[in-house]
């Protein structure tokens, strides 16, 4: 009986003897990656789609016109630089596991899995998914695309995230094993996030980064470089009656203003982001649907911690003590965003609640922890990028909070290439920035940003031993009440140190026609376009 | 001809010194491309994976002398980020900035002449008060303002027209010309304004000439005077104008291009130098600086086709 079978077994038991609710299952599930073992299991938990929870039954057919924010730039799943491009690919390629909205994990490519050892899970795969070039899924492709993402030659970004897996073995064509590092916790969450698999045959014959060949509910029709991406239902799609939509276009509208416009006149049915300040007033707009939204994306403080001022904590302890998180959130971001001091807000699965400064913003602590740091009055620099427009809002906000301690802010703005650079040279001092945690708060977010040694880590802090240690212990345990603790303790440590500071997490939510049904924002911030559905 | 052998034989050295300024005044802004592709997910085993692709390892002499060599055989690169050759995004893109150009110019002089000359015939009449206020209203309201105020007019409120995207001409005329539409007068505004004034003064100074009082004289309608005689006399400032505009507009049309999400080729190069995507600068600016050197060349041979006297001057 294998750890996680045990595990499963257990909270099935407890569930069906009343001792826990629905919802600690479905959470205990979550953190261990059983959800979709247990699927079926029990009466009632049966996971349903999205469109289907909207309480009407999904019809076929119509194209929706998606306007995201910013242009996709790569269709290559192992590059994915930008978000904006996983928003199109996504909807090309399936992954093994998937995330919903609530955290649960839900079969994709894999119909289940277990963990067989401290090193080793095992995957059965469905076996009827076909590429869209007409090559069967097998355990091949699953091999492949680890391969290919590990190749050092290709210096694919997405491998940071599966560094702890040693490698793929193929059993069958519908079973495969993965091989990691003792206890690696975070493999399921890394595959609901970043496992997109590709097919050999379909990247070697075509440009990965032009033309995306997947298994996904959409197959890929045509690029119009900077104007539009069409994509089409691909009919031998594993799922039956999914997709329900028989055309998706994306396109890319950098202005708010003129995205919410364009949804207003109907040339777009669904789109990303309106002005934030219009949100209260059109979601009483009959004519608009605001739908599920959440809070995935974390606003940071990254602080340079290789020279004066940062790398001393106690003037780092000083903005932690500064910092007016709620401001924050009425001010820049118009209520469109939560305060949290950790990667999550409080309305994730992971959220600790940990807060090491109790009542901040509180001056008179900022300001006693300077004087513990020697230091009556300083300069610093924020260096922001205007094309990010809630930043120098940010930098003028936090320039009268640190005013009032002695702290002279000076706000700089860099455009991105400049930024880059600022960032990766660590000639910066302190500047802000967002980050994606789609799934795991440490393996996704803390883990690269604050471990020595990590190549994400720009803050530039390795002078804790401790800290890393906190991070490897939780990565590398799979026990989701103990992950669940080492969270805790690791947030306590990291709040303390603060090599970065966590503002808010602001809150993403689609806008479209009433008419349009099956969307929602999900943890890993894909657009799940095979739940969407049109009532014409 | 002599003279226009001459020009487009210096075509070529004036290309390569733009090819020049251009690569090098690339190189000189901080920035590394390949942290721009890989953002801040970048690593430094993708980084020196991207920086050799790319051939960014090598000495800039070389860099060039690659890039040049490959220009002459056709090959203008392939887009850093994408890998879309740039040949093919130039060819999405300019059909766009050049019919975006040309409503433009064709809009603004259907207005701005006939108004403009009124305006001269008639000083304080009703059309000069008109041309003075499209000439005030026309150079003061901003572009990104002028553009929002008719998407919410003509888009929103009484759903005309599209408020931004491009449609190609390819799916039916009609539906091009609409979602043209607005950016086109949006930037006609302006360049109306412009073309009113000068057409007037240019008018008012050929009726205060002698000729024009010969003709007058001689008895010649006040209608034929203007048409066959006035006009083409006034007509060098003008052309000059809109040989200017029509150059400009190629690659600085950026903040319609913007509003109304149109792929031309402005935002096309202010994108790519945001990126540091080389091969998509160097070669857009090249095309463009390419089609201006034509533009002005076209407008020499109008004035010499206009004006005799000016064929001299053109030798």
């Amino acid at each position: 009986m294998t750890l996680q079978k045990d595990q499963t077994s257990d909270f099935l038991l407890k569930f069906r003897q009343g001792r826990i609710n629905r919802r600690q299952l479905l959470h205990s599930l979550t953190l261990i990656g059983a959800l979709g073992a247990a699927n079926g299991l029990v009466p009632g938990l049966g996971l349903i789609s999205s469109a289907r929870a909207q309480g009407k039954t999904p019809k076929r057919g119509g194209t929706l016109t998606a306007a995201t924010i910013d242009k996709p730039v790569n269709m290559d799943p192992a590059f994915a630089e930008l978000y904006s491009s996983m928003q199109v690919y996504q909807n090309v390629f399936n992954k093994l596991v998937y995330a919903q909205r609530d955290g649960t994990l839900v079969p994709g490519l894999a119909k289940s899995w277990r963990q067989v050892d401290d090193k080793t899970w095992e995957f059965e795969l469905v076996d009827n998914a076909w590429f869209h070039n007409d090559e069967k899924f097998t355990g091949a492709d699953v091999k492949y695309t680890f391969d290919r993402l590990a190749d050092p030659k290709l210096g694919a970004a997405n491998h940071v995230f599966v560094q702890p897996l040693e490698g793929v073995e193929v059993v069958s064509d519908t079973k495969v094993l993965f091989h990691t590092k003792p206890n690696w916790g975070g493999l399921l969450l890394a595959l609901a996030a970043i496992g997109e698999i590709v097919n050999k045959k379909a990247i070697e014959t075509h440009d990965p980064k032009l033309m995306p060949i997947g298994t996904g509910p959409f197959k890929f029709v045509e690029w119009v470089k900077d104007d539009h991406i069409t994509l089409e239902r691909w009919d031998k799609y594993f799922k039956p009656g999914q997709p329900y939509l028989d055309k998706l276009i994306f396109r890319a509208i950098a202005d708010d203003t003129q995205r919410l416009n364009g949804l207003q006149t109907g040339e777009y049915g669904w789109i990303e982001q309106v002005p934030l300040h219009r949100v209260a007033e059109l979601k009483k707009n009959p004519e608009l649907k605001a739908n599920p939204g959440g809070q995935f994306f974390p606003d940071i403080f990254l602080l340079n911690t290789t020279k004066p001022p940062f790398d001393n904590v106690a003037v780092r302890q000083a903005l932690q003590w500064a910092m007016p998180r709620k401001a924050i959130a009425n001010v820049v971001w118009h209520g469109q965003a939560v305060p949290s001091l950790e990667p999550v807000s409080p309305s994730n699965v992971w959220y600790s609640g940990v807060d090491a400064y109790s009542g901040a913003p509180d001056l008179a602590k900022a300001r006693e922890a300077l004087q513990k740091a020697g230091i009556e009055s300083l300069d610093i620099s924020f260096a922001s990028q205007p094309q990010v427009p809630t930043q120098p809002l940010v930098g003028q906000l936090m320039q009268q909070q640190l005013r009032q301690i002695g702290i002279n802010m000076q706000v700089e703005s860099f455009e991105s290439a400049r930024w880059f650079e600022e960032l990766t040279t660590r000639r910066y001092q302190m500047t802000g920035t967002y980050w994606s945690v789609t799934l795991d708060p440490v393996g996704h977010c803390l883990g690269p940003l604050s471990r020595s040694g990590s190549a994400w880590n720009f803050s530039g802090f390795n002078q804790s031993p401790e800290l890393d240690a906190a991070i490897d212990s939780f990565n590398f345990t799979v026990d989701p009440e103990v992950r669940k603790k080492s969270y805790a303790t690791l947030m306590k440590l990291h709040e303390e140190l603060a090599p970065m500071i966590f503002q808010v997490n602001f809150d993403r939510t689609y806008w479209t026609h009433p008419n349009v049904y099956g969307v929602e924002t999900l943890p890993s911030l894909e657009l799940r376009m095979e739940d969407v559905w049109i009532d014409a | 001809m002599t003279s226009t052998v001459r020009r487009l034989l210096l075509l070529l050295p004036t290309l390569f010194g733009v090819s020049i300024v251009v690569f090098l005044l690339l190189r000189l802004i901080p920035g590394d491309p390949a942290q721009v592709i890989m953002g801040l997910r970048a690593t430094p085993e993708g980084l020196a994976a991207i920086t050799r692709d790319l051939g960014l390892d090598l000495p800039l002499h070389e860099q060039y002398v690659r890039w040049l060599g490959a220009l002459f055989s056709g090959d203008f690169g392939r887009d850093y980020r994408s890998n879309v050759p740039v040949t093919q995004l130039l060819a999405t893109r300019l059909p766009v900035t050049l019919e975006l150009t040309l409503l433009s110019l064709l809009l603004a002089l259907i207005v701005a002449v006939p108004l403009g000359v009124r305006a001269a015939v008639h000083p304080n009449g009703i059309a000069d008060k008109a041309a003075s206020v499209l000439g005030l209203i026309g150079i003061s309201i901003p572009d990104f303002w002028l553009g929002i105020l008719l998407v919410l007019v003509f888009s929103l409120t009484l759903g005309l027209f599209p408020s931004s995207g491009f449609v190609p001409f390819s799916d039916g005329i009609l539906a091009n010309l609409r979602a043209f539409a607005l950016p086109a007068l949006t930037l006609a505004t302006g360049l109306s304004a412009v073309l009113v004034r000068v057409t007037r003064s240019a008018v008012t100074e050929v009726l205060s000439r002698d000729f024009v009082r010969f003709l007058k004289a001689k008895g010649l309608p006040p209608r034929a005077i203007i048409n066959r005689h006035v006009l083409r006399n006034a007509s060098v400032p003008i052309i000059t104008v809109i040989g200017m505009q029509f150059g400009y507009l190629l690659g600085g049309a950026v903040i319609v291009e913007q509003v109304f999400d149109l792929p031309g080729v402005g935002s096309l190069i202010v994108t790519a130098t945001m990126e540091r995507n080389y091969p998509v600068v160097q070669a857009g600016m090249l095309v463009v600086a390419l089609l201006f050197i034509l533009v002005n060349l076209g407008t020499d041979l109008l004035y010499a086709w206009l004006n005799p006297r000016l064929r001299g001057g053109a030798r």
